[in-house]
């Protein structure tokens, strides 16, 4: 059962002459429990896409399917949730707010979800002995190195569990070192938590670990 | 929620200067409320308490020259207690003018008019109370009282307590007796009195009673101890001053917390994209947003209110000038119901001034918020800028076209105005810096050029302008009206430059003081013809009996020696006994036009008279209120007050007016007259309002802090907010000196550009204001005064030229590939 289904996909940007084509009218599908890789050169679209599939932005056609599911036709509220619980997020900047702490951040979805932070403490202690950060719970972000901030923000992006991790150019702003821990890590949560994975990449080193490679080439899959 | 708790209060902790900024806006504006608010109460209940601590139980005074029974009033109420006292004026073994004061003792007691240590007096015995105590006066002395040529002696009896009466400090010294004791001098039968007070012991019908005794008995003067309606009248004027700084204060207070948001918004957009990204629906996040701008209103509030009860109660001292009399303590007291209408206030008004902008933010998509592509160029929205044009238009058109606007309308087109301003602002900006891109191109300075286009179309640059031109328009205003008030008693001051000495409560007519002119030293007696009183009605073509909003006084003089009174179009010489001149202010208040025939009717005269308005006069010099209405000298003197208000003496060259005061005042050997030099009366007069003065000094300085510290902040944060735009033309087209010289131009005539539009608003506002004051029967003549405008733009011209030195710094430290690498 494919668990992201993209229908017919098209995103334009801009109006009139200055219109640009990301996307082609891309169709494919992702089985629940797959590792896969976006790739292509810059400008191609992968991006886009992926925030399409993660209902930040809004296609100017076609559907995407998240457990059969089109999320275009959410409401503002039901695509909160769906973010919630469904999709996690992880950026090539980390994006952690900079004043809550490793484990507040973590939090911060379960927050969002109004349930209660107690309820989740295992879970919590469990993630942050998945990604190696259970000494630094107390820490603010910037007392982390840029892979450890990566790994929390995975580790934000698990926390409630969701089906789908979506990834934007995980390791783009690491050094090659912390790049594969944070792989390696991306690996064991799809392999022991069972979570579907969409990275968006550059590198064929880290697309390799990945279980399939989607290619785009000027908005269409090649 | 605890997680959200801790990031909102470390947004706080993190961004101390723009949190402190926030809530001390918000402070300062909760406290300006909280005193508006309980300003009218608490002066009432002020001035009820001191009145009755002099009164005690006694309601209603009445009182005539000559002695009278309590049988000769003719009364509608025969349930009712009362106390007679006779008083009489006499001189000291010195000549010194002293005054007893006579009374059934007990009965004075009883009626709280003098304190309980007071009792039964004999025959030529009397009290002092503790201020002639302390002037000298000792018990068992005796005092020589000469009175109509015969000598008496007093014993000082005792010392009582400076309560009721005897709380009174007046100038000449007064002494307690038994009513026997002062009818006995005055070689009247008992029963006979020059004042009776009442006590009718059920308060609802005072006024009736008041009314009856006017109606059916003749010369007398008839008051209520305590006239709640006159005093609630004089404090509900001091309450709506109040609202006015309110509302100036808090149209301020709103351009300097909403740029400031807007700032807060635009650096926090990543964080509320990461939330969002987290799952946070919108409306969660604009509850959050919303909740950590009403921790600033709660804690404002809560303060606000504290300090706001606490300045209440030093403001109404301010307003309460009561000579001679202890002035009761503030009814204020910090109530939980104050403190939860300070909250309120704060918090609301905090939530007003930025949930458009929180909500505006959160529109916006997610992937726009977490990749923060805003960008520094403003874009004007045209419905925005229309709107804009409309009110400004709108308000002034209304403002000019309404006749008798009244206070609320004014207050409504007043922010109309600011608004309709605040919108167009951009489109003048842009189109300013069109015409100066325009000049730089001819002249090919690129920098001058790249200055222009920011200063139309930069974001933090009209953000800034925005609240230069509000804030500075604003505060010149409120100068101007402080200067105003300041300057009340400049005119006054160069109509009497050649009057040494004023004498005021004079009781005799003007020929009787001739003999001053045979004084050494006195080279003229002038004198001020005037009547005052409350109880005037007038009746128009088809307004019967109608009362004015304030009361006229009556002005008439003999010669023109001193220009009290302008003359506009009429000569006051040239008045008839049935002619009348109106106070040019005063008639357009009350509607009255030249050739109107106005019947007057005099309560307390029992008389009414028919005047033709033959024109206008100015009377700013005389009286600050300028209910002022000039008559003929003859009707004046014969008709309504034969006494002078004031005696005006010029001394010969070589004499000082501190010595003659002391002259004239031995030679007068009148009691209860008050002699001082003119730099004393003005002085006095001065000090009055010095205390209202000191308040709207203080909430200036309050102002321009804040609008300063806001504009600083916004140079600050603008800077910050611009690294990139800033780092990217420094690694493409312009070295850093060229970027100083971008900055610097870009400051110098950003603010020059605000700080000139800020001076025709000023102008517009002022004209606002200056109606506004008039509404409530202060005529403050605030005139538009253009050097002392411009000193206080120079300075905060100058104040924000140096605000440059924070981005120069930042410039220096920035590393430019920091900056660039994230684009």
């Amino acid at each position: 059962m494919s668990i992201i289904k993209i229908d017919k996909l098209v995103k334009n940007f801009g109006k009139g002459e200055n219109e640009v084509k990301v996307l082609k009218g891309l169709n494919f599908e992702i089985e629940k429990g797959e590792f896969v890789s976006l790739m292509g050169a810059s400008g191609s679209g992968k991006s886009t896409l992926l925030y399409l599939i993660g209902g930040l932005d809004k296609p100017t056609s076609g559907t995407v399917y998240i457990n059969d599911k089109d999320i275009n036709t959410l409401k503002e509220k039901e695509m909160a949730k769906l973010r919630r619980k469904d999709i996690g997020f992880v950026f090539q900047f980390y994006n952690l707010v900079q004043n809550l702490t490793v484990e507040e951040n973590i939090m911060l979805p379960v927050v969002m979800d109004g349930k209660k932070e107690k309820d989740y403490k295992d879970r919590l202690d469990k993630i942050l002995s998945i990604i190696g950060l259970s000494d630094k719970r107390k820490n603010l972000p910037n007392e982390l190195s840029g892979g450890q901030q990566q790994r929390v923000s995975i580790a934000r992006a698990m926390i409630l569990s969701p089906n789908i991790i979506l990834a934007d150019e995980p390791i783009g702003n690491l050094d090659s070192k912390s790049g594969k821990e944070v792989m390696d890590l991306f690996k064991k949560i799809n392999k022991e938590e069972g979570i579907t994975i969409l990275q968006v990449t550059h590198s064929e080193e880290s697309a390799k670990y990945g279980n399939r490679i989607i290619r785009l080439k000027d908005g269409e899959i090649i | 929620m605890k997680i959200i708790l801790k990031h909102i209060l470390r947004n706080l902790k993190e961004h101390k200067m723009r949190a402190f900024l926030i809530f001390f806006s918000l402070l300062v504006s909760t406290s300006v409320f909280v005193i508006s608010l309980t300003i009218s109460d608490d002066l009432t209940i002020k001035v009820e308490d001191t009145l009755r601590s002099v009164y005690g139980n006694a309601e209603v005074q009445v009182a005539t020259v000559d002695p009278f029974k309590l049988d000769d009033l003719k009364m509608n109420k025969d349930k009712y207690s009362y106390l007679g006292m006779s008083s009489l004026d006499g001189v000291d073994a010195k000549e010194k003018p002293i005054s007893i004061l006579g009374m059934d003792i007990e009965k004075a007691v009883d009626f709280k008019l003098l304190g309980n240590d007071a009792k039964k007096l004999a025959l030529n015995e009397i009290y002092i109370n503790k201020n002639l105590e302390d002037k000298g006066y000792k018990k068992g002395q005796v005092i020589k009282l000469k009175y109509e040529d015969k000598e008496y002696n007093l014993t000082i009896k005792g010392v009582i307590e400076n309560k009721g009466i005897a709380s009174i400090r007046p100038d000449d010294d007064t002494f307690f007796a038994s009513i026997e004791t002062v009818n006995s001098i005055k070689n009247i039968e008992d029963g006979n009195y020059d004042t009776i007070y009442f006590d009718l012991k059920n308060n609802n019908k005072i006024g009736e009673f008041v009314d009856y005794i006017k109606d059916h008995n003749d010369n007398y003067m008839v008051a209520k101890t305590v006239d709640m309606e006159s005093i609630k009248e004089a404090t509900s004027m001091i309450s709506t001053i109040m609202y006015l700084i309110l509302l100036m204060a808090t149209i301020m207070i709103y351009f300097v917390i909403s740029s400031l948001n807007k700032i807060i918004l635009a650096e926090r957009i990543p964080v509320i994209g990461t939330f969002r990204s987290v799952g946070a629906s919108r409306t969660k996040m604009n509850l959050i947003l919303v909740l950590e701008n009403a921790l600033y209103g709660i804690f404002a509030g809560l303060f606000g209110a504290i300090i706001g009860t606490y300045l209440d109660s030093y403001c109404s001292s301010v307003f309460i000038t009561a000579d001679g009399i202890d002035v009761a303590k503030s009814s204020v007291s910090l109530s939980v119901g104050t403190i939860l209408i300070g909250i309120l206030f704060a918090t609301l008004l905090q939530i007003i001034i930025v949930v458009k902008e929180i909500i505006r933010t959160n529109k916006k998509p997610i992937k726009d918020l977490i990749f923060n592509t805003q960008n520094s160029r403003y874009k004007m929205r045209k419905k925005r800028t229309v709107i804009g044009f409309i009110l400004l238009i709108s308000s002034i058109i209304l403002f000019v076209l309404i006749k008798n606007i009244d206070m609320l309308t004014i207050g409504v087109l007043l922010i109309c105005f600011i608004v309709g301003v605040a919108n167009t602002l951009p489109l003048i900006f842009q189109l300013i810096s069109k015409c100066l891109a325009y000049i730089f191109k001819k002249i090919g300075w690129s920098t001058g050029i790249i200055t222009s286009k920011n200063i139309g179309y930069n974001k933090m640059i009209i953000s800034s302008s925005r609240l230069v031109v509000i804030a500075i328009s604003l505060l010149s205003s409120i100068i101007l009206m402080s200067k105003a008030t300041a300057d009340c008693f400049t005119g006054f001051r160069e109509v009497t430059k050649n009057v040494d000495l004023m004498i005021s409560n004079p009781h005799k007519s003007s020929e009787e003081y001739d003999y001053l002119n045979d004084i050494d030293g006195v080279k003229e007696v002038q004198f001020l013809n005037s009547y005052f009183a409350d109880d005037i009605t007038y009746t128009k073509g088809k307004n019967k009996n109608k009362k004015f909003n304030l009361p006229p006084g009556f002005y008439a003089e003999k010669e023109r020696k001193n220009v009290y009174i302008e003359e506009i179009d009429y000569k006051i010489s040239d008045l008839k006994d049935d002619e009348i001149l109106f106070d040019e202010k005063y008639a357009f208040k009350n509607n009255i036009k030249k050739g109107d025939k106005i019947t007057m009717h005099f309560g307390t005269l029992k008389k009414s008279y028919t005047y033709t308005v033959k024109g206008f006069v100015n009377a700013s010099n005389f009286n600050v209120s300028r209910n002022m209405v000039v008559v003929s000298y003859n009707h004046l003197i014969n008709d309504l007050n034969g006494i002078p208000m004031q005696l005006h003496i010029v001394l010969d060259k070589g004499y000082d007016p501190d010595e003659m005061k002391d002259v004239v005042h031995d030679a007068m050997k009148e009691v209860g007259i008050y002699v001082q030099t003119t730099e004393e009366y003005i002085s006095e007069q001065e000090g009055q309002v010095a205390g209202i003065i000191a308040i709207v000094y203080l909430v200036i300085g309050i102002s321009v802090t804040l609008a300063f510290i806001g504009i600083l902040n916004n140079q600050v944060i603008g800077f910050i907010n611009r690294r990139k735009e800033i780092a990217i033309l420094n690694s493409t087209c312009m070295n850093k000196t060229q970027i100083k010289k971008m900055l610097a131009l870009e400051t110098i005539l950003s603010n020059f550009i605000s700080l000139f539009i800020a001076t025709i608003v000023s102008f517009i506002t002022t004209i606002f204001v200056n109606n506004f004051m008039m509404n409530i029967g202060l005529y403050l003549n605030i005139k538009y005064d253009f050097m002392t405008v411009f000193k206080f733009e120079l300075i905060v011209y100058i104040l924000l030229l140096l605000t440059l030195f924070v981005p120069f710094r930042k410039l220096k430290k920035m590393n430019i590939v920091d900056e660039i690498k994230y684009e």
